[in-house]
């Protein structure tokens, strides 16, 4: 019996080979890295630190493969220790490669469980080389640095909340809801990266429409609600007078209402806002009140409705419609293809919004 | 006379002729015969002096029960009863017409006074601690427990030595199956020792299992700790060489107890409870859980900590593991240095030890940063524990848990949680569960693991609505 006791115990610990170390310091971790190209003809780029106490500095490694997993192969033939994207907080995609499917190009990451699928993903305007090689100096990593950009981003609204390579799978599959990926232009002058808001996609392809930062705010706020904060800025016309008006959005409920086999989809938006800025002031008249209420609903009505409109021409669907329809079990859903009746879709918003705040002081 | 003499020296050469034994003829009235016999560093002779005077009197005016006082027992002459008698430091006269011996019981034996304890200092409550005699630790306990149920027990244990154990339990309140149990314990001990030299000795074998890293009795030399646990039911082991008493049945919980729990006030005795469990947690699993994170999970860091991390450690030439031996190793020299040093240059060894080496070893390349505070930490931990042993214990311990995790990471870790949790689930102290609130399941009690409870539970104060209290 202590025989077979310790036999068993002894396979157990030591026959379970997928526990082969990985010593840390053996390792180069990369945090951010990107391709372009296409498939059979791939270029990647990792970063990695080229000085050990100041890890701001860094060199791009530059490597041409056949796939994603051939050039990190081969970018592993160019450095001293084994490449480790265990770490990788964003990886950034060229935007012509995101005109293929972008799948082939992501499995690898979905398939080895040493990769991380909590890391964002962006779609860079031109070669992603540019956005690893920063000239300005940076606060802190180029990963690090990525990956915070990215999540103020997100806190403001602008960028989808939590969106990462584990969630953007799921939604490369889905046929009722399409992705909307984070889009970086760079600032010529600087080298710097802006965000130019997102890129959206037709499930698998991007469709090469872009929203840009105020239409990626909408967009956010009818499928996900807002984050931390979603400020608005309009110009206020009154009596000749132009005032600047800026809305900070407390809360929002939405609904999207369809009725039986129509094509006549309503979404119905109530929003409670704070004014953040009204220099003409005078907030506490109801009539002023009343009348800046009736503005910003009828201003965020068009501009939603236009954006809407916007992803239906680029036949992407990143609100989730068809999510909604496919639950109420709608003839419209199973009839042809979804994403056919989807742009010929009739959708409206009702918005209607409420100010409840307008400051510390007034 | 030629008689005296003879018996005189035949007494003596039964003691091999020590020099501190003393046997004289001493006058006695009624023309009787007396020899007083003692051990002279042994008996408290001004003490002896008196009562042989007052004896004397009594002797004299013949009365008839002249022999019994506080100190004076008469009992009829047997060499072996003798010889016992003058090594327990008592003071013989034979009478040798009437062949009787009247033995007074005034030794001297020296000891401290009952000072606190070095190894287990409180902030508040008692600073009495028990000393190398055991009348006077029992006294430290009738003190303190007034009741005629406080049961005392001796037994003579070793061959050579004669050495006394008491065991003590308050009758009615300790479980009697614990009591029968350690009076078979040290039946099977009084067959097969021949010399007591520790108290330890008589931890083994009571324990139950000795090969345990974990004690299953409870050391202690505060009598405030141990009439604590005698009200709770449990027996205390005294012996008369030692200051320390032994307590059970225990459980892994009643070393992470102390008295400073009951001297504060609930809030701050309940916190500082929670910080030695904790502490368990620290000083057991926490180089083992670094060694994995280095070795196997680094990606669990975040990105922050990881950079600096990295930079730390890819200067040092060999892995994980023996980097953390090398530190464990020297802060367990360092422990034991300070040990045995003398007060004055413990100071110094601190210094030395934990700054000069601390700081240089790691510009020296040896080990890393992150490894001194981890090593550091856990120390600090392992001291946290209010019990020397378990103090030991955990030390130990940490050493498989890490040689685990090097192996196999996270995996090491929870097979080697296993292997501990089975092994604490399967362990008894004198006959009863070890780890006893959790298995077997008490919920009621597992809240006292962490929260010292009130002893008084507030009233509920009055209600402004409702005056008279009929709301209840």
């Amino acid at each position: 019996m202590r025989q077979v006791t310790i036999v068993c115990l002894c396979s157990v610990l030591l026959l379970a080979g997928c526990w082969d170390e990985r010593l840390y310091k053996n390792l180069s971790v990369i945090s951010v890295a990107g391709f372009e190209g296409h498939m059979g003809e791939l270029v990647s780029y990792y970063v990695y630190p080229n000085s050990a106490s100041d890890p701001t500095q860094f060199t791009v490694i530059e490597t041409k493969g056949v796939s994603p997993r051939d050039t990190r192969n081969k970018a592993d033939m160019k450095m001293d220790q084994t490449i480790d994207l265990s770490e990788l907080t964003v990886l950034l995609i060229a935007e012509e490669t995101a005109h293929d499917d972008i799948y082939p190009y992501l499995d690898v990451y979905y398939r080895n469980p040493q990769n991380p699928i909590n890391s964002k993903i962006a779609i860079t305007k031109g070669s992603p080389k540019d956005f690893l090689s920063i000239k300005e100096p940076l606060p802190s990593d180029v990963g690090e640095f990525y990956e915070n950009f990215i999540e103020s981003m997100e806190r403001d609204t602008i960028f989808p909340k939590d969106l990462d390579l584990q969630q953007a799978g799921s939604r490369l599959f889905d046929e009722g809801i399409d992705l909307a990926i984070p889009y970086l232009k760079k600032d010529e002058a600087h080298g710097t990266p802006i965000a130019a808001g997102l890129a959206l996609f037709n499930q698998r392809k991007f469709t090469g429409t872009i929203l840009n930062t105020k239409e990626s705010l909408l967009l956010n706020l009818l499928a996900k609600g807002k984050s931390d904060t979603a400020r608005m800025t309009f110009l206020y016309e009154e009596d000749d007078k132009k005032t600047p008006l800026t809305i900070d959005i407390i809360r929002l409920k939405k609904k999207i209402k369809q009725q039986g086999n129509s094509k006549r989809i309503t979404i119905n938006v109530k929003i409670e806002v704070n004014i953040d800025e009204f220099p003409s002031d005078h907030l506490g008249k109801e009539k002023i009140e009343y009348q800046l209420e009736k503005f910003l609903s009828k201003k965020i009505q068009n501009n939603m409705n236009k954006m809407i409109k916007k992803c239906q021409d680029a036949s992407s669907d990143p609100i989730g419609i068809g999510r909604k329809v496919r639950a109420k079990g709608s003839n419209i859903w199973k009839e042809g293809k979804w994403k056919d009746t989807y742009s010929t879709l009739d959708i409206q918003t009702n918005v209607d919004v409420k100010i409840i705040r307008s400051g510390i002081l007034k | 006379m030629l008689l005296l003499e003879s018996m005189i020296d035949k007494l003596k050469s039964t003691f091999y002729n020590s020099v501190d034994f003393t046997a004289k003829e001493i006058s006695w009235p009624n023309e009787e015969y007396a020899i007083l016999c003692y051990y002279s560093s042994m008996v408290n002779k001004s003490d002896v002096q008196n009562q042989i005077n007052v004896l004397k009197v009594q002797a004299s005016v013949d009365e008839e029960k002249w022999t019994e006082t506080m100190a004076a027992v008469k009992e009829p002459f047997q060499m072996e009863k003798f010889v016992d008698y003058i090594c327990h430091g008592e003071t013989i006269i034979l009478l040798l017409t009437e062949k009787q011996m009247v033995h007074l019981t005034l030794p001297e034996i020296p000891h401290r006074s009952p000072d606190e304890p070095i190894n287990e200092n409180i902030l508040r409550g008692s600073h009495e601690g028990f000393v190398e005699n055991v009348d006077v630790n029992i006294g430290l306990i009738r003190k303190r427990i007034r009741m005629p149920n406080l049961v005392v027990n001796k037994m003579e244990v070793g061959k050579e030595t004669k050495t006394d154990v008491y065991y003590m339990y308050l009758d009615n309140v300790a479980n009697q199956q614990s009591v029968s149990e350690v009076e078979s314990k040290l039946k099977l001990m009084q067959e097969k020792t021949k010399s007591l030299y520790t108290a330890g000795e008589v931890g083994d074998y009571l324990e139950e299992s000795v090969y345990s890293p974990f004690p299953q009795m409870l050391n202690t030399e505060r009598p405030d700790r141990v009439f604590a646990n005698l009200v709770e039911g449990k027996i205390a082991v005294f012996t008369n060489i030692s200051p320390t008493v032994l307590l059970g049945p225990v459980t892994f919980f009643s070393f992470y107890q102390s008295p400073d729990d009951y001297n504060g006030r609930v809030l701050v005795g309940s916190f500082y409870r929670m910080v030695r469990v904790f502490s368990f947690l620290t000083a057991v699993f926490l180089p083992a859980f670094y060694i994995a994170i280095v070795s196997f999970h680094f990606e669990i860091l975040p990105i922050e900590l990881s950079k600096k991390l990295r930079l730390d450690i890819s200067e040092i030439p060999y892995r994980p593991i023996i980097e953390a031996m090398i530190l464990e190793i020297i802060i367990e020299l360092i422990r034991e240095a300070s040990v045995r040093l003398p007060q004055a240059i413990v100071q110094t060894i601190g210094i030395v030890g934990g700054l000069v080496i601390g700081n240089v070893i790691v510009t020296a390349g040896l080990v890393s940063n992150m490894m001194v505070i981890i090593v550091a930490l856990t120390a600090i931990s392992s001291y946290v524990v209010p019990s020397v042993e378990m103090n030991m214990s955990i030390r130990i311990l940490r050493f498989p848990f890490m040689l685990a995790a090097a192996l196999a990471g996270f995996f090491g870790i929870v097979i080697g949680g296993f292997v501990l949790f089975i092994h604490l689930l399967n362990l008894h102290s004198l006959k009863s569960p070890y780890f006893s609130p959790i298995v077997p399941f008490e919920p009621k009690k597992i809240k006292q693991i962490f929260v010292r409870g009130p002893f008084v539970k507030p009233s509920p104060q009055t209600s402004s609505f409702d005056p008279e209290g009929r709301k209840k």
